[in-house]
Parts: C-alpha cells; sequence; structure tokens
C-alpha cells in the first residue's frame, strides 16, 4: 500500500489534484481511499469526491497535523483493515504542515510501503504569497518529495520560470513540476511516479 | 522556529463554516451565491490587506451536488457540477489569513442573509464517514 500527501497552502490546488490522481490510479486498477480535511467545521470536498465515485472519509473540525492527529491515526488504521487499499490519497487543510501529518503516518502502525509528499503550489499566487508567509510557506514545502507548481495555465512563462527559479532555492534538491491540475498539463510526470 | 502548537494558530489564520437550506434553487440563487462569495471575500481583503484563503461551498440535492470555489476574486467563482432547481442544502466554508473567526462569521452572515429563501441551520457538521 502507497501513501500519497498532497500538502500545500488554501486554494492551491490540492483538491483538483487529488482527483487527477485518484482517476489515473482507478484507470490502473488500483483500489484508492481518500482522506480529506477540513478546517472550516463543515466538511465540503468529501461530499465531492464521493460524487466522483472514490471512498472518501472526511475530518473536519480540525486540523490533522495538530488537533485531529489521534482521529487521522485511527481512520488510517480503520480504512487499512477495512477497505484494504493499494492506494491511500490525503489531503490535509490548506493550514496544515505536512512533515506533521508523515510523522503520523509513519507512527501509525499501517506500515506503508512508500509514502510521497506532493507539495502543492498556487502558481497564480506564489510570488503575494511569499511576501505575505514565505516563512510558512517553507514550511508547508518541507520534506515534500516532489514540488507541483500548480494553476500554470493562468500565468506566462517567464512568471513560470522565476517562480521554479524560486521554489528551486526554497527546496534544494527536489524537482518542481510546472502543471495545471485542472486542464491535466504537465501531470503525467507525476502521476508515473505515483503509478 | 519550534515545532509545537497549532499551524494554524502559528500562520495567523482563521476559519469559519456554515450549513443550511435554500428554497426555490435556480440560476438567480446560484449568481447570488457567487456575489455573497465575492461580497464576502471583499469584506476579508477590507480587513486584512487582500484576501489570501479559500472559500468552498458544497450544494446537494437529489443525490445530485455543485461545488463553487473562490481563491482569487479577480478570476471570479469557479463551479463544478449542477443540481435541479428547487430546495437544495449547502455548506460553506471560509479560511483566511489575517482576520478571527468572529469576524469571518460576521461576514458570511451578513452576505448570506442577502439571498432570499436562505436559511442556516447549523454551524457544525462534525466528522463525515462513507455508508
Amino acid at each position: 500500500m502507497f501513501v500519497v500527501l498532497i500538502g500545500g497552502f488554501l486554494g492551491s490546488g490540492k483538491t483538483t489534484m487529488l482527483l487527477e490522481l485518484a482517476k489515473a490510479a482507478n484507470e490502473a486498477g488500483l483500489r484508492v481511499a481518500v482522506i480529506v480535511n477540513e478546517v472550516g467545521e463543515v466538511g465540503i470536498d468529501g461530499t465531492r469526491i464521493n460524487a466522483e465515485g472514490y471512498e472518501a472519509v472526511e475530518l473536519a473540525e480540525g486540523c490533522i497535523c495538530c488537533s485531529l492527529a489521534g482521529t487521522l491515526q485511527n481512520t488510517l488504521i480503520t480504512i487499512s483493515s477495512d477497505f484494504k487499499p493499494d492506494l491511500i490519497i490525503l489531503e490535509p487543510t490548506g493550514l496544515a504542515l505536512p512533515h506533521r501529518v508523515q510523522q503520523i503516518i509513519r507512527t501509525s502502525m499501517i506500515r506503508p510501503e512508500k509514502v510521497m509528499t506532493i507539495g502543492v503550489v498556487d502558481a497564480h499566487r506564489f510570488e503575494d504569497l511569499l511576501n505575505k508567509r514565505r516563512n510558512f510557506m517553507e514550511r508547508q514545502l518541507m520534506n515534500a518529495d516532489l514540488i507541483a507548481l500548480n494553476k500554470c495555465d493562468l500565468i506566462g512563462e517567464a512568471v513560470i520560470h522565476r517562480a521554479v527559479d524560486e521554489l528551486s532555492q526554497i527546496c534544494p534538491g527536489r524537482e518542481v513540476f510546472p502543471v495545471s491540475a485542472l486542464t491535466g498539463e504537465g501531470m503525467g510526470t507525476i502521476i508515473e511516479r505515483l503509478i | 522556529m519550534t515545532d509545537d502548537g497549532s499551524s494554524i494558530d502559528e500562520v495567523g489564520a482563521a476559519s469559519c463554516g456554515l450549513s443550511g437550506m435554500i428554497n426555490h434553487w435556480d440560476n438567480d440563487k446560484e449568481n447570488e451565491f457567487k456575489q455573497a462569495m465575492l461580497g464576502i471575500a471583499s469584506d476579508i481583503a477590507e480587513m486584512s490587506d487582500g484576501f489570501f484563503g479559500h472559500i468552498k461551498a458544497i450544494l446537494t440535492s437529489d443525490d445530485k451536488s455543485m461545488s463553487m470555489n473562490l481563491v482569487e476574486p479577480s478570476l471570479g467563482v469557479s463551479v463544478h457540477g449542477e443540481i435541479p432547481d428547487g430546495s437544495c442544502a449547502f455548506r460553506i466554508m471560509v479560511a483566511a489569513l489575517d482576520v478571527d473567526s468572529e469576524y469571518l462569521r460576521k461576514a458570511m452572515n451578513k452576505r448570506l442573509s442577502g439571498i432570499e429563501g436562505l436559511k442556516v441551520e447549523s454551524r457544525r457538521s462534525g466528522l463525515i464517514l462513507p455508508s
């Protein structure tokens, strides 16, 4: 069993990417389970993901990297034993720190063969967010295995190059993939890493 | 930087969620709902020097669902899916930087209260598990 963790700031396109990855994994014959976490007291994305035909558990009213850490561990164990997925895709809130979630997965006793963390960055708002909360963005991208510079369909080549250069400095040694989860552009390379 | 405490507190963000029902849902109500989301973003931007967050909603009726997302106000509200005209249930959540949850709640109530036939039923939905 693999676990894919999709981290990134509010509105970076994590759920759209999740649906693209789930679709590709499903088409490859993998049994996919999804865990989504909402910070805003009511669940939204679980309904959408269920409507797309995937098994989704939605954890609302808290953040899985801090207040709901125990709930996440229990959910991982329950899904692993009851549903027996080949792949669990986990989407924390846009205010979570994914390296903390990695630690929770490691100590959850589900023993995945591999945990892959994708750091999703909104290319359209990248420079503004960097100016506003650089330190938090850097912490969100800590320990990501790869960076998906998302929403590249909304910006020009020059802005994409600047963002890729900046992200390469923030996350040295990590590959940065310009993609659009909405149009599917560039997603093939990320899907290849997963399946 | 320590790794203790809440990441939400660390980044200086807040969130709020509401749920309820809307009567007589149709294209006009859809536009009103979009305008309410843009209004909430505008209120947040006024308070916090720009809107850095996410407003998302899901509307459900007769096993159909429609999701709405607002991240960058200049790009408008994106819509996914369709629901039939009539009554529908809704859930909406807002999370943003540099505001407190009480301000978010007031902004949401103010903007949503302008939609005729919309009734807020509950602030919390809790843990939702698949059937």
